[in-house]
């Protein structure tokens, strides 16, 4: 990172923070500044982990209904987006608790063809398969580093916990999946 | 046998990037009714956002108004320690009062159901099925969000009792009061825990998906309705064929099988809930059967703790899509003379065991959690 990078990345923090700051006080503009600005990376987010598109825009909508609602009780406004994810998290996990007890049916499962894809190693339907095998955590985790492209300090930031502590689930995380696509092949 | 498979972060990358693809117009919708909500819906308030300032004016007002109410209180509290109106209905008359917890907010009692207020949970989260009450009615457990909850109904405080690593649900207090059971984990543990919270006992049901807990009134063995295990297709969704092998496990404390009586019968159906007889000589249970198309026939049924003694009570306990929550619950009043169910698509029901004085008591039929008489 660069010093022009740095100041960037300062920039965008204290920008950010002073909406958390204006939205917490009850203005509606700006956390709808905050919603822009995470909106598509949530959904994405919460579509890899439950697999269904309307159950994805369903849980980021309750997700941001839960910010606004309670955002005036977060303390540190610089834990906005870890806070967020934690709710995404929560949301998914009860949406997925909610689908196994009630049975619900899967109406848009993605059909993935491996002959139409050409990917490096192990085929997408089978790392799909795999992935969808994986923890909650483990899963978001992924998603955050590899779909989203987020570097281990923000990944870090994203989930509100150390550097060393992201690199450590990340590689878990990595390692849970191979075990299951082991356990597939 | 397994092989080593090759992952690189390309392969990763790009098979999590098509999972995670969004429908066009998906984003502009959400946007649209995240926005329309906000603007009519009213924060939540904390104090913890106001100035240093205002924080200690409130707080000095607070603290002599809390005087005042003391006083106040004092002689209220005759008022309120009157005993309540008798309930209208005479099923509540002697059993105490059915519960069920909604919304992730508050616990209700039937009949009054917007009155009788008993606690608040916490907000986050929607409570993962049924609540379950301490054998002196004066503390209820319940999952919410990942975590197991006790609230104090006289003094309205909430703790947390336990944290899952994954999910908590069905939490189910021992008749002794010593041990609170808890669904946990990836579907297929359970762990018992101490009223304060002390870890008692973990242990797993592999290749078995835990759907609720009972305690049998000696608190040393556990009833544990389980349905299929998470299918292959994930997160439990399976092929219609995958349902219906439904087992009720009676377990020991250290999770021994002692028994499956769903077995001894075996009508091919799921159990999605189940509730011991105070007496301990009934187990009652929520069958699901599979249309063999795309709905769920739900029956209520009971059988004796020996595997004998099969009746199913309500054949037809209501059918459902299952787009929602299960329907599910059932539960047996602390004098064993009834039991509430839901029924799926309808409301709960009170019934006695043989099947006769059936009376709808709400048009809410999710879990009903029957409080012992304080």
């Amino acid at each position: 990172v660069n010093v022009s990078e740095a100041a960037l990345v300062a920039a965008d923090s204290a920008r950010d923070l002073d909406r958390v700051g204006r939205a917490r006080n009850g203005d509606a503009d700006a956390f709808a500044l905050l919603v822009n600005d995470r909106l598509t990376r949530l959904l994405r987010t919460a579509k890899a982990i439950v697999g269904n598109a309307d159950d994805a825009s369903e849980i980021v909508q309750e997700t941001f209904m839960s910010a606004w609602v309670n955002l005036p009780s977060l303390r540190d406004g610089d834990r906005f987006d870890a806070w967020l994810n934690r709710i995404l998290m929560n949301r998914s996990r009860d949406a997925l608790r909610r689908r196994s007890r009630s049975k619900e049916i899967p109406m848009d499962l993605t059909v993935l063809d491996d002959a139409e894809l050409s990917a490096p190693a192990a085929g997408v339907s089978a790392i799909s398969e795999a992935f969808a095998r994986l923890s909650v955590d483990n899963r978001h985790i992924l998603v955050l580093h590899h779909v989203h492209d987020l570097p281990l300090a923000e990944v870090a930031k994203q989930l509100g916990i150390p550097v060393g502590t992201a690199k450590s689930r990340l590689w878990s995380a990595r390692r849970a999946l191979e075990r299951a696509l082991e356990g597939e092949s | 046998m397994n092989r080593r498979v090759p992952l690189d972060d390309a392969a990763i990358a790009h098979a999590l990037s098509r999972v995670s693809e969004l429908p066009l117009g998906l984003e502009q919708a959400a946007r649209d009714q995240i926005l329309q909500a906000v603007a009519v819906t009213p924060q939540r308030q904390s104090w913890l956002s106001w100035p240093a300032a205002r924080q200690a004016r409130v707080l000095a007002f607070v603290a002599v108004i809390a005087l005042l109410l003391a006083g106040a209180g004092a002689i209220a509290l005759g008022t309120l320690l009157r005993p309540r109106p008798a309930p209208t209905m005479e099923i509540y008359h002697h059993n105490g009062v059915i519960v069920t917890v909604e919304n992730g907010l508050s616990v209700a009692d039937y009949p009054d159901h917007d009155q009788a207020i008993a606690i608040n949970l916490p907000y986050f989260g929607n409570p993962m099925g049924r609540a379950s009450w301490s054998p002196d009615g004066r503390h209820l457990a319940a999952s919410v969000n990942g975590e197991v909850k006790v609230g104090d109904v006289g003094t309205r405080a909430v703790r947390t009792l336990w944290t899952c690593g994954v999910s908590c649900w069905v939490p189910a207090w021992s008749p002794d009061g010593e041990a609170i059971a808890i669904g946990s984990g990836s579907g297929s543990e359970v762990t018992l825990v101490s009223p304060s919270g002390a870890l008692i006992s973990h242990f797993a049901l592999p290749g078995r998906e835990i759907q609720d807990l009972a305690w049998a009134p000696d608190s040393e063995r556990l009833l544990v309705a389980v349905d299929m295990p998470m299918p292959d297709t994930h997160e439990g969704i399976g092929p219609p064929e995958a349902h219906g092998t439904g087992a009720l496990l009676v377990v020991s404390r250290g999770g021994d099988v002692i028994q499956d009586l769903k077995a001894v019968h075996g009508d091919g159906a799921g159990v999605w809930d189940a509730d011991w007889s105070p007496d301990g000589r009934t187990i009652a249970y929520i069958a699901a059967h599979w249309d063999g198309k795309i709905a769920f026939q739900f029956s209520l049924e009971t059988i004796r703790p020996d595997g004998t003694g099969h009746i199913v009570i309500v054949k037809d306990a209501g059918a459902c899509f299952c787009a929602g929550r299960s329907p599910g619950g059932v539960a047996w009043s602390p004098d064993g003379t009834r039991i509430a169910y839901g029924k799926a698509g309808d409301a709960l029901y009170v019934i006695r065991p043989d099947g006769s004085e059936e009376t709808r008591v709400s048009g809410y039929p999710l879990f009903p959690a029957w409080r012992p008489v304080p």
